[in-house]
């Protein structure tokens, strides 16, 4: 929108590299809150990086990744003879931080492999478990890539090919992981619901984790009707096919259709004999939710009315929500949204599947949440819906799970160290103290008050002997320090929660498949050393709490969705599918496997080592400016904290302009620290067609120096500075007239986004900018100038798909040879020809209704099926006007519009209205259409 | 102008030189010492009875353009053929390295050719539909002497019976063809086999994916024998006096009576075999993907030493009196002391040791990645 097409080639420059910027000079900001002292660890396969106190954990990840090199060398007959960077962080919250990726890492995501330098990252999150599982899942795409590309490459084929998402996600997971009680649960989920998807339509869930998980299933089913060795044989023939259902077809000899039908029939075989002995979720409970995905429920009475407070994700954002439970126990309304995450530093983000909320007998909630740099646990009064403590401790960089113990006073929690180790914590909150219980490498977990105060009963992976690292319930003497196993088996059993009685502990086990309920008795004796089975639910149930001896609620997992379900207790267990422990099995303690020597590995300092990240070469031909030619470069480092970029190109028509035309420019730009910065060289020469000066046509050559610094805030709020020193030599008319400046030009910015995206724009929360900027010619005084820019955008939800757009800019440029503003068409005033509308000052405001469209069309064709999703709607109003000296006529518009979101690049818009003509007191005469690209403002 | 005409001109010499027909022509003599198929000999022989020192020198390398698969080339009158996976069959001197000809073709070679009397027999798979070409190519004349279609794909070794040759394909048609380019049998195994056969005294053997092993009479293709005795075979055959040694996908290396189909013995390796075994006089020699070499015993099985040397092992060792050759896919070829597997000497090399090194005329050829051919020297 600004007027700059003079910068364009300095705006892409600095676009090309600017990470934190989502679209436009809008987007949240990636924020470096510290600086990492990066080590390397080298290994005979591995440079692993890592920094800090993380070197312990760092060299068992070193141990995984050389076993499973040694694995998968073997399963793909194939060896990946470069050193593969793994990349580790301590805790998710640091791992978002990273550079390697441009854009922002979800809450979730477990790790990812980079394919444009092999780079494989990974978050240790407490679990050694969950991190060998990761470097697990990571390698394997690490080996298949190459395997491929060793493969096609070998036949001479185009090496760009890959297997569809499908199968590398389902490989790496069964690679990488035995069937576990979460395959289990999804599996069951979709053959028992009605929501599996074959080979064939397996399009329709690209992408969701129910993806992976049929993608695994598929590959156990392969290797039980077809044998092990046919895994790896699909990517030996991967070259024989463009198709890669032709690859399965012939290395299996049976066709798609086939497959499905076996593959379903062997899924349905396995898991509808459940329903005799096992039930869904919303007949065996009472379902509370009936949308979104919704956790961790905690009862609290107040004013003598039952409420559930719970953590959800029911907009698109992670909030607390609390439900009216009525009288009998029944939800009497919709849930109130407490809380709302995602929008605040103070709130940034709710670990939603891996923390839990609680709620003192005085009615103070805690929870933990993302706020900066580490998390925090707030205490939120429920009087007075106001966050009245805040718990954070620089050390403690995850923390999760807050419970009270019965007198309020002290909370007990898990959080992850610098270290990386998961361990057990209590904070007393009158005397502010914290006191660490456990440190070491287990992991910790679901940590609650016992019936006795002076005990914490909690999770942990430290089961030692015959069930070595299965998660048990363990109890912590506050006394004593003293750990005691209350479970020991061969299943992983979490969340555990005393009843109100305190003669039950309620916990979740994978005994049978899946995670039930299931409980132990607490007599005066003790804890009873037999598992009593409370629920049998065919999926997961989670976070079991308490509302009274007799009532439990619970999440539990049910077509693909997280709802909140409340069960009575049957006053008789099922005896028949009691479990009695047997303690003898338990032996000393285990160790994490370490290399045998320990010349194996390694210690290295850190250097930069700067690789090629792309270069293109570009040759382009238009009407006006004839034919040109160019390339651009760019390097950065391992860890993607320093990146430069060379552009080089010359825009000549005829062989003699060739000197005077070419175009050079150096930038580099560093995201290793809080302050993000850069800087660059240009210089720029050639024919240039400005749209802004009446369609001048002129030939300029400018060269200078250009800086850039952002300091972010928050994610949301962000402060920019720009300064930009360049001369310019004009020739309008050659050789008679010319412009001569040495232009100055700087500008200060106040950016905040925290807005929510839908298919086609933001659809919830707000942006804003507020700009100053002065442009004077220090040496000639040619031009002498200063800029204001206003823009704000609020975004009001109305449900989960419908939002009202508002949109006020003012754009202002005063002084001599102010650079014009232009505006029209798809973008901002709609139905006007585009970029029409110019002037020194402009204003525009706008006001769109957006609403769902089509959520999936589906096209059969006879060879393929074509599916679409996310065609959204809008009616919209635009009004706005551009000027120089004199305000002029105010222009207008309004109509309505499809958006059409092609594979979330692109979105394709059509709008139909009628202009307000006539300085705003008539519609134009008929109707406009418009076509366009381009995302909702 | 001018500069346009020499872009043209040299743009011209391109296209002409790429369209330019392929051709091996030579004039090869009865070579009775010739290593005209993988393995020297239809039961596979992976043994030069000579004494070698730890001093290769390498005296040629080229190019062959492609990849090749776990075969070996071919000698024969001192010119070598060899294979590739992008269709092309090339063809050096022994001595100098220098290209003598290439056939170029459009699909993918696994087998390794087969050269005898004249002819070069090769099986040409084709990339996308599931049938291959057998080809028998007059070398005198430079000419295709016939070409028939197959349903499936050689990916496996062929052998030469006599003057017939002998190849299965995926799909587990086994066909044996005469010199005249004529069908004398076939037979359908109605399994996979992707294990490398081996003959002896007209009893051909075979394991697929199954886990069976299969005796066929090379005669008149009847079925001698089938039995299932481990699990899926992608490796090769090896036969020496009546005994078939055969190695597994879960790593067993089993011996088989192949008068009577009995094992006589098996040892787990630990780890997927895809090589053929190599024997000498007395002991066999297995490498695993785990990069484990074994020597046994070749009458009880009894393990000689065992040896992990960290790469990965699926082409067939080279044996000689006191050394084992062996390519590694981690970028490399080790020379091996074969009485104790001390690792004598590690040569590195550009890219995936893939070609089982044959020794000819006191050279040793090795080939690598991207179709890249190497002799050594050995230098006493």
């Amino acid at each position: 929108m600004k007027s700059k097409l003079k910068y364009t080639l300095l705006l892409i420059f600095f676009a090309a590299s600017t990470t934190c910027a989502q679209f436009y000079y809008f987007g949240r900001n990636k924020i470096q809150y510290q600086k990492f002292d990066w080590k390397i660890i080298r290994t005979e396969h591995f440079n692993i990086y890592y920094y800090g106190e993380m070197g312990e954990m760092a060299e068992i990840g070193a141990v995984y990744a050389e076993d499973m090199f040694n694995e998968l060398k073997i399963k793909m007959n194939s060896v990946v003879t470069r050193r593969v960077p793994l990349i580790f962080y301590n805790t998710s919250n640091h791992f978002q931080q990273t550079n390697i990726t441009p854009g922002f890492i979800p809450e979730g995501v477990g790790g990812f492999f980079e394919f444009l330098k092999g780079r494989v990252v990974i978050p240790s999150n407490g679990s050694l478990q969950d991190f060998r599982h990761v470097i697990r899942h990571e390698l394997v795409h690490v080996f298949m890539t190459n395997k491929i590309y060793r493969v096609l490459r070998d036949h001479r084929e185009s090496t760009d090919a890959m297997p569809p998402l499908w199968f590398v996600e389902g490989l790496a997971e069964y690679y990488s992981t035995e069937p576990d009680a979460q395959a289990e649960m999804v599996m069951r989920d979709a053959i028992l619901n009605n929501n599996f998807f074959g080979l064939k339509n397996i399009w329709n869930i690209y992408g969701s984790f129910l993806m992976y998980k049929e993608g695994q299933s598929f590959l156990e089913f392969v290797e039980e009707k077809y044998g092990y060795e046919k895994i790896s044989l699909l990517l030996e023939n991967f070259w024989m096919y463009k198709s890669f259902n032709d690859v399965i077809e012939h290395t299996l000899e049976t066709t798609i259709a086939e497959l499905d039908n076996e593959w379903e029939y062997h899924l349905k075989k396995k898991y509808f004999p459940l329903y005799s002995n096992r039930v869904p979720q919303n007949i065996f409970a009472k379902q509370l939710t009936n949308f979104g995905f919704n956790f961790s429920p905690v009862l609290f009475n107040q004013d003598d009315k039952n409420f559930i407070y719970f953590i959800a994700n029911r907009t698109g954002v992670s909030s607390i929500y609390r439900l009216d439970l009525g009288e009998n126990l029944k939800s009497v309304n919709d849930p109130e949204l407490i809380l709302k995450a995602e929008q605040t530093q103070e709130l940034e983000a709710f670990h939603l599947f891996q923390s839990a909320i609680d709620i003192s007998k005085d009615g103070l909630l805690a929870f933990g949440v993302k706020s900066g740099a580490t998390d925090v646990i707030h205490f939120l009064s429920l009087k007075t819906n106001q966050i009245v403590k805040t718990f954070q401790d620089d050390h403690l960089i995850f923390l999760s799970s807050p419970k009270f113990s019965s007198n309020g006073s002290k909370i007990v929690f898990q959080g992850v160290d610098q270290k990386g180790f998961s361990d057990i914590y209590t904070y007393n909150l009158i005397s502010d103290s914290l006191t660490r219980l456990t440190n070491d490498y287990y992991d910790d977990r679901d940590p609650v008050f016992g019936p006795n105060q002076d005990e914490i009963i909690f999770s942990s992976d430290r089961s030692a002997g015959k069930y070595e690292k299965k998660y048990n319930i363990f109890s912590y003497n506050l006394n004593s320090n003293e750990i005691k196993y209350l479970t020991y088996t061969n299943f992983n059993n979490y969340n555990p929660a005393v009843s109100p009685g305190k003669k039950q502990l309620m916990f979740t086990s994978d005994a049978d498949g899946v995670r039930n309920i299931w409980k132990l008795d607490i007599t005066n004796l003790g804890y009873s050393k037999t598992l009593q089975k409370v629920s049998r639910f065919l999926t997961s149930a989670f976070d079991p709490r308490f509302i009274d001896d007799s009532t439990i609620v619970f999440s539990g997992f049910e077509k693909f969705a997280f709802h909140l379900y409340l069960m009575k207790l049957e006053n008789k267990s099922d005896s028949s599918a009691d479990i009695a422990m047997d303690f003898s099995g338990i032996e000393g303690i285990w160790k994490p496997k370490s290399f045998d020597s320990a010349g194996e590995i390694k210690k290295v300092e850190y250097e930069k080592e700067y690789s090629l990240d792309f270069a293109t070469g570009v040759v382009s031909t238009d009407p006006v400016f004839g034919t040109r030619g160019g390339a651009q470069i760019a390097l950065s480092d391992i860890l993607g904290d320093d990146r430069y970029i060379f552009m080089l190109y010359n825009t000549a028509t005829v062989q003699s302009d060739i000197l005077r035309s070419f175009n050079i420019a150096i930038q580099r730009m560093n995201f290793s620290k809080k302050v993000n910065y850069g800087y660059a060289v240009f210089n720029f020469s050639g024919n240039r067609y400005d749209i802004t000066e009446s369609d001048e046509f002129f030939y300029e050559r400018s060269f200078g120096a250009s800086t850039f610094l952002s300091y972010p805030l928050s994610k949301f709020n962000r402060l920019e500075t720009t300064i930009t020193l360049m001369n310019s030599d004009r020739e309008i008319v050659e050789g008679i007239n010319s412009r001569k400046s040495l232009l100055l030009s700087n500008s200060v910015a106040y950016v905040h986004d925290n807005s929510l995206w839908g298919p086609s724009g933001p659809i919830d929360g707000s942006r804003w900018l507020f700009l100053l900027g002065y442009s004077s010619d220090i040496k000639y005084s040619n031009i002498n100038y200063f800029s204001a820019i206003a823009d704000y955008r609020n975004y009001f939800r109305i449900n989960y798909t419908m939002a009202l757009a508002l949109r006020m800019s003012l754009y202002y440029n005063e002084g001599k040879e102010s650079r014009r503003y232009f505006m029209g068409g798809s973008w901002d005033l709609r139905g006007w020809p585009r970029w029409s509308i110019r002037g020194e000052k402009m204003w525009i405001t706008s006001l769109e209704f957006r609403f769902p469209l089509v959520d999936q069309l589906l096209i059969k064709l006879p060879i393929v099926d074509l599916g679409f999703f996310g065609i959204r709607g809008a009616a919209f109003f635009d009004a706005g006007s551009a000027w120089d000296n004199e305000y002029k006529t105010t222009y207008g518009s309004l109509g309505a519009g499809i958006r059409f979101n092609l594979f979330n690049v692109l979105v394709l818009r059509y709008d139909i209205g009628k202009r307000i003509v006539n300085n705003f007191s008539d519609f134009q005469t008929g109707l406009f259409y418009q076509f366009f690209f381009g995302w909702d403002f | 102008m001018k500069n346009i005409s020499r872009i043209i001109f040299i743009f011209l010499l391109v296209i002409i030189s790429g369209c330019e027909k392929s051709f091996i022509q030579l004039i090869v003599q009865q070579d009775p010492n010739a290593i005209p198929m993988f393995g020297k000999t239809p039961s596979r022989e992976f043994y030069v009875p000579v004494t070698i020192s730890d001093s290769l020198k390498l005296i040629w390398e080229n190019e062959a353009h492609g990849s090749f698969t776990n075969s070996s080339a071919v000698i024969y009158d001192s010119t070598i053929f060899a294979s590739v996976l992008s269709g092309r069959i090339h063809c050096f001197d022994l001595q100098t390295g220098k290209q003598k000809g290439v056939l170029k073709t459009k699909g993918a070679i696994y087998s390794t050719p087969l050269v005898f009397r004249n002819k070069l027999v090769y099986v040409l798979c084709n990339n996308n539909d599931d049938f291959s070409e057998l080809i028998y190519y007059d070398l005198y004349n430079a000419d295709e002497l016939f070409e028939m279609r197959i349903i499936g794909k050689v990916l496996n070794q062929m052998i030469i019976d006599g003057i017939d040759i002998i190849f299965f394909t995926e799909n587990g048609i086994v066909k044996k063809y005469s010199p005249a380019g004529g069908e004398i049998w076939a037979q359908n195994l109605s399994s996979k086999i992707y294990c490398n056969p081996a003959l002896f005294e007209n009893k051909i053997v075979v394991g697929n994916d199954k886990g069976e092993i299969i005796i066929i009479n090379s005669t008149n293709g009847d079925l001698i024998l089938r039995k299932k005795i481990g699990k899926a075979f992608y490796s090769g055959v090896t036969i020496c006096k009546n005994i078939a040694y055969i190695g597994d996908d879960t790593g067993i290396l089993y011996a088989i009576n192949i008068g009577e189909g009995k094992i006589i013995w098996q040892y787990n390796t630990g780890s997927r075999i895809l090589m053929n075994p190599a024997l000498d006089d007395e002991n066999i020699f297995i490498g695993n993907l785990k990069g484990e070499l074994f020597s046994l015993n070749q009458i009880d099985g009894k393990l000689n030493w065992r040896i992990n040397y960290g790469g990965i092992f699926n082409s067939t060792p080279l044996i000689t009196n006191n050394r084992i050759i062996i390519s590694d896919l981690y970028k490399s070829f080790l020379l091996i002391d074969k009485d104790s597997g001390e690792l004598k000497k590690k040569f590195e090399l550009g890219g995936r040791g893939k070609l089982t090194p044959i020794f000819f005329d006191n050279k040793i050829i090795i080939g690598f990645d991207d179709g890249i051919i190497r002799a050594y020297e050995v230098i006493y």
